[in-house]
């Protein structure tokens, strides 16, 4: 059943919750007030695997954090979220990794298909209730680099399908300049004028201007944000409670990992802990 | 009974647990183990070389009662001041296991031998450690007798949750920061690529690159994290309620104290205060 007042509240955070246990070693080479993805971070959850073609990321995969997945109506939420980073001014968030791919090659300059596309895949894995939104507005979509690429600089035009069916070209993202294995460049602010008010529902190619000179490994992930906690001080533990974090829904099949605004040239050793509390 | 409804939570007699801990010397921005530290509750001894389960009636830990029958005890708040030192957190953990008697100025690798799947029978370790898979179990290095000032790399061979072996990424003792009494390190986020989606459940052996130049007392403790709090200013009491620490359960024999990650070389001394309730 759902949550639907407090004495369930307080029954699921007491007696019926998943713990969430991030402890992830650093990785090198950050940039400074962008995001990283700590899917390949060693640790706890384990090292995510590269994905090469396009698939829907679950609760199986070695990355993910784990949950007791629940039997409907039973419903599952973030209940309270903590975390402690070596660097103040750090954000740590909880993203529901819903697909993924990889093995992309900073070097060519034709089309390489990415064919990451939600609404061929609803049916599998519950990626239609954790995707939210029936128009795909509640996905988040990432440039994710898995090996760095070149110093050259290039651009990236990346051609989508919006959710009412048509296709176009985002407006280019620079991807030159020897971007770094973990780093993640949001895409959503890239739909332009002209698609306004559409949502991605699917990434068809990318396309290189030129080589970065150095190949790589680079792809593009779908996540729904699930919650976050920015940590203003080095060790200190930072703490969101039901309210805080809003109580997001967390679905069966949810591939749960962590992603970090860096506030320095490493991510730095990050540790959370949490509850997902089950109704 | 457990407690499921707010008025219960609201009306269940508390049990306060007070601590207060003495000055130490530490190290900045480190995570350093009250237990041997003197104060309320007493001064916890090292362990001796065989591993071992210690209880509610250990001395270190905070005196909680016991529940009987279908009883449960929660922790429903935490708060906590420092007179001297801003910036720190301090952490409420159950200490499952612990062992010492190593040390570190011999270079053969050193038997440890402790696994936590042969103590599971002893003072309730089964239930208070959480996950039958060893996910909810912090490993760490502890530190109760200097080891001197000699960099050494420790390499230290586990045992995972699925019964295989491998050694943890390496780490180095010896070092301003990381040789004195009350320092301890965090093992967890060392799990290698190749072991990633593994628990630890055992540490076998430890081995050391060099000498770090005394014998010291170097020991492994297991814990699980309950709840914690960050003090951002000297002089000022912080508080958090039910919701933000997530009601965590506390088993029967739990051995209750304290780690902080400290903010100064000189920590002065930590007030903390535990409301434990039971339905």
């Amino acid at each position: 059943m759902v949550i639907a007042n407090v004495d369930q509240l307080v029954n699921a955070m007491g007696n019926n919750a998943s713990r969430i246990i991030i402890e992830k070693a650093t990785i090198a080479n950050a940039a400074a007030s962008q995001f990283h993805s700590l899917w390949r971070a060693t640790g706890q959850p384990g090292q995510g695997a590269i994905p090469t073609t396009a698939a829907i990321a679950t609760n199986a995969l070695i990355g993910s954090i784990q949950f007791t997945q629940q039997t409907a109506p039973a419903t599952s939420y973030i209940g309270q979220l903590e975390a402690i980073v070596q660097t103040a001014g750090m954000s740590v968030e909880i993203h529901d990794r819903l697909m993924h791919m990889g093995g992309l090659n900073a070097t060519l300059t034709t089309a390489q298909t990415v064919n990451l596309d939600v609404a061929a895949n609803l049916a599998t894995s519950n990626l239609d209730a954790r995707k939210g939104d029936a128009n795909y507005s509640d996905i988040q979509w990432w440039m994710e680099w898995y090996t760095d690429t070149g110093a050259t600089a290039s651009n990236a035009t990346i051609n989508v399908t919006y959710n009412d069916g048509t296709s176009g070209n985002l407006s280019v993202q620079a991807v030159g300049g020897t971007i770094r294995a973990s780093r993640m460049i949001p895409l959503n602010f890239l739909i332009p004028a002209a698609d306004s008010g559409k949502y991605i529902r699917d990434i068809n190619t990318v396309t290189l201007s030129a080589s970065t000179g150095t190949a790589g490994n680079f792809g593009f992930t779908a996540t729904r944000y699930r919650g976050g906690v920015f940590c203003a001080g080095a060790g200190g533990r930072f703490i969101q409670s039901w309210s805080d974090v809003g109580l997001p829904e967390i679905h069966n099949s949810s591939c749960l990992f962590p992603v970090v605004i860096a506030n320095t040239t490493a991510t730095g050793i990050v540790r959370g802990t949490g509850k997902i509390i089950h109704g | 009974m457990t407690i499921t409804t707010i008025n219960e939570l609201n009306n269940a007699i508390p049990v306060t647990l007070f601590g207060s801990k003495a000055a130490f010397n530490a190290a900045f921005s480190n995570t350093v183990s009250l237990w041997a530290i003197a104060g309320a509750p007493g001064q916890g001894v090292a362990p001796t070389a065989t591993p071992s389960v210690p209880n509610s009636a250990t001395l270190g830990c905070f005196r909680i009662p016991s529940a009987s029958g279908s009883t449960k005890m929660y922790l429903s708040e935490l708060s906590a001041i420092s007179t001297t030192n801003n910036s720190q957190t301090i952490e409420i953990h159950d200490r499952l296991a612990h062992r010492a008697g190593l040390v570190g100025n011999v270079t053969t690798a050193q038997t440890v031998g402790f696994d936590l799947s042969t103590l599971l029978t002893t003072n309730n370790l089964s239930e208070r450690m959480g996950e039958s898979n060893y996910s909810d179990v912090q490993w760490w290095l502890e530190i109760y007798a200097d080891v001197g000032t000699t960099v050494s790399t420790v390499t230290l061979n586990v045992t995972y949750n699925d019964g295989t072996t491998g050694n943890l990424n390496t780490f180095t003792i010896g070092s301003t920061g990381n040789r004195l009494p009350a320092r301890i390190f965090s093992l967890n986020f060392l799990v290698p690529a190749a072991d990633s989606g593994k628990y630890i459940r055992g540490i076998n052996t430890m081995t050391l690159s060099a000498s770090a130049g005394a014998a010291g007392n170097i020991g492994f403790t297991a814990t699980r994290y309950r709840a914690g709090i960050f003090l951002e200013e000297i002089n000022t009491p912080f508080s958090r309620g039910w919701a933000e620490i997530g009601l965590p359960e506390i088993y029967n024999d739990s051995c209750l104290f304290m780690i902080a990650i400290v903010s100064a070389t000189s920590v002065q001394p930590l007030i903390c205060k535990a409301t434990l309730i039971s339905g």
